[in-house]
């Protein structure tokens, strides 16, 4: 405790001495007795002695429950997933820098960046080739990127500014002074949304007028613009929904995970967390938590699949109603626990047991 | 050798608890009551630590046969308190969220992003020395320098990468530094 000052040192001494009420613990269990728990699946045993009838209409009952009421951690995955149909093939092997991450797709090309060298990567889909990799920020730190319709835009720490470069020459268009350390970028139709995560700063820029144009007090750890709203996920599990005009929050939900990413999917958004968590589909217009899937690494959602890469370096389709595996590829080398989409093809990032690292490209299976 | 002994015993517990045993849930409530409620009253304030522990002890009971590993126990039943203890922070001192800009708007946000605890509480004329924090790195001193957490498993608790722990820990470390200055200055 020595680095504590010592106002804050005595404040936390006097806090170990604390002891809860003294009919704590019967206070506790009288609203534990009154408590039912949630129980994913019905104990079946339970309805021993029942006809048949009644029976049907208990299994009717409990797929019901399975789709209606998502669960915090999701039971044994139904199907082997050697016994699932194939997701996919991989077609196509690029070799690349081991810290390379494939995190979008947009004017034709899969961008990947690199958080150690702080580079952005150009590849281009039809024949695997690469750009000169340019450096956008500095060394040992996220790159965070959006692309929009007419541009790529970065953060580059080294002097806190937003850059517009064009996605065909790589060069640079604008560089506009923020004053933040960017974390993440979310692109809106017309607006960018800078996410500052140390400082808990939310900033929309228009690019336009080259400006930032409002400041929104919020932590999180990613951000997204899908909906008409900005969606917020933080690591205590919270996702917030913020208009688009004035920067108000419309919307909060505890999603029961330590949320890290968010993707967008028709209706609804896709929160994922940092470690084994389950995958989290949420309605965006009700809020309502729609499904809870398995543990994934990495997910990613368009024209209304869902695919995912799990821990086992399996890269997986999700039924979007059930977050469930439906068809299955085990990645070869072992998966690294990136994803995108792009190009109709599923982006995938691998590294052998010599340590070198590849880039995947993976046909999905129509 | 007596702590794994505890160790298999908590699971055990935690494995009965999740098969609807309140008695073995009551075991637990015991084992870890003086633990949290400390970590409560920590973050809101000893006035409303208990609430804060009753709740969270009601909720890891309603959704305990959805953790999937009882190892996770501990840490989870810590994350679902610091949770709560967080939102009840933020609606005690909720406050405007937009703030238009102006030439000096970072200044005034980071102003803004301090969210005070509430009055001294008089029953236990406890000045909240943490007052100035906001809750997120609150959070982290308190599991650090409190439960005396390793910074790993502050940041499995929270949810959050070590490196996003070491720079909660540092920005609380400075801005509690920053009033211990202005409090001798004044």
């Amino acid at each position: 405790m020595s680095s504590l000052p010592p106002d804050a040192r005595r404040y936390l001494h006097r806090m170990r001495s604390l002891e809860p009420p003294i009919d704590f613990v019967d206070s506790v269990m009288a609203e534990v007795e009154s408590t039912p728990q949630v129980r994913a699946l019905i104990d079946l045993r339970a309805l021993v002695g029942l006809g048949v009838a009644a029976a049907a209409v208990v299994v009717v009952a409990v797929l019901l429950q399975l789709v209606t009421s998502p669960s915090i951690e999701p039971g044994a995955t139904p199907t082997p997933l050697d016994q699932l149909p194939s997701a996919g093939q991989v077609d196509a092997r690029y070799q690349v820098e081991v810290d390379d991450v494939p995190v979008a797709f947009g004017h034709g090309f899969l961008w990947l960046t690199n958080a150690a060298t702080g580079e952005l990567i150009r590849l281009d889909p039809a024949n695997g080739s690469i750009a000169t990799p340019v450096q956008v920020t500095e060394p040992g730190r996220t790159v965070p990127i959006a692309v929009s319709a007419a541009s790529v835009w970065v953060a580059d720490r080294r002097d806190a500014s937003l850059v517009e470069l064009d996605p065909s020459s790589l060069e640079e268009r604008r560089r506009l002074p923020v004053g933040i350390a960017v974390d993440a970028i979310a692109a809106g139709e017309s607006d960018l949304w800078l996410l500052d995560r140390a400082a808990g700063e939310l900033v929309r820029v228009d690019p336009a007028q080259g400006a930032a144009t409002l400041t929104v007090r919020a932590f999180g750890t990613a951000v997204l613009v899908h909906g008409g709203s900005v969606w917020l996920v933080d690591g205590l599990g919270e996702l917030t929904r913020i208009d688009l005009a004035s920067g108000e929050e419309t919307g909060r939900l505890d999603v029961g995970i330590a949320a890290a990413r968010i993707a967008p999917d028709g209706d609804s958004v896709l929160v994922v967390g940092a470690s084994d968590d389950p995958v989290v589909r949420v309605d965006i217009g009700s809020m309502r938590v729609l499904a809870r899937g398995q543990p994934v690494r990495a997910v990613d959602a368009e024209g209304g699949r869902v695919w995912a890469v799990l821990a086992g370096s399996d890269l997986v389709g999700l039924d979007p109603v059930t977050l469930q595996p439906v068809a299955a590829l085990a990645l070869d080398p072992t998966a690294s626990g990136t994803l995108a989409i792009g190009g109709g093809f599923l982006w995938a990032t691998a590294i052998d047991a010599a340590g070198d690292a590849y880039l995947l490209r993976v046909r999905p299976q129509p | 050798v007596s702590g794994s002994r505890e160790e298999r015993r908590l699971s055990a517990l935690v494995e009965r608890s999740k098969r609807g045993d309140t008695a073995a849930f009551e075991e637990l409530t015991v084992a870890h009551s003086a633990d949290l409620f400390r970590l409560a009253a920590a973050m809101v304030g000893p006035d409303d630590a208990a609430d804060m522990v009753q709740e969270a002890f009601v909720m890891a009971w309603r959704e305990l046969p959805r953790l999937r590993d009882v190892d996770r126990w501990e840490s989870w039943l810590r994350s679902i308190l610091m949770n709560k203890c967080r939102n009840a922070l933020r609606t005690r001192s909720r406050r405007p969220r937009v703030v238009l800009l102006e030439p000096d708007r970072h200044a005034t946000v980071r102003h803004l992003t301090h969210e005070p605890m509430r009055e001294v509480d008089n029953r236990w004329a406890m000045h909240d020395a943490l007052g100035s924090l906001r809750p997120e790195d609150r959070a982290v001193i308190v599991l650090h320098y409190l439960a005396d957490l390793p910074l790993r498993q502050v940041a499995t608790v929270l949810g959050l990468r070590l490196g996003t722990v070491k720079s909660r820990l540092h920005a609380g470390l400075q801005a509690l530094r920053a009033v211990d200055q202005e409090d001798k200055l004044a």
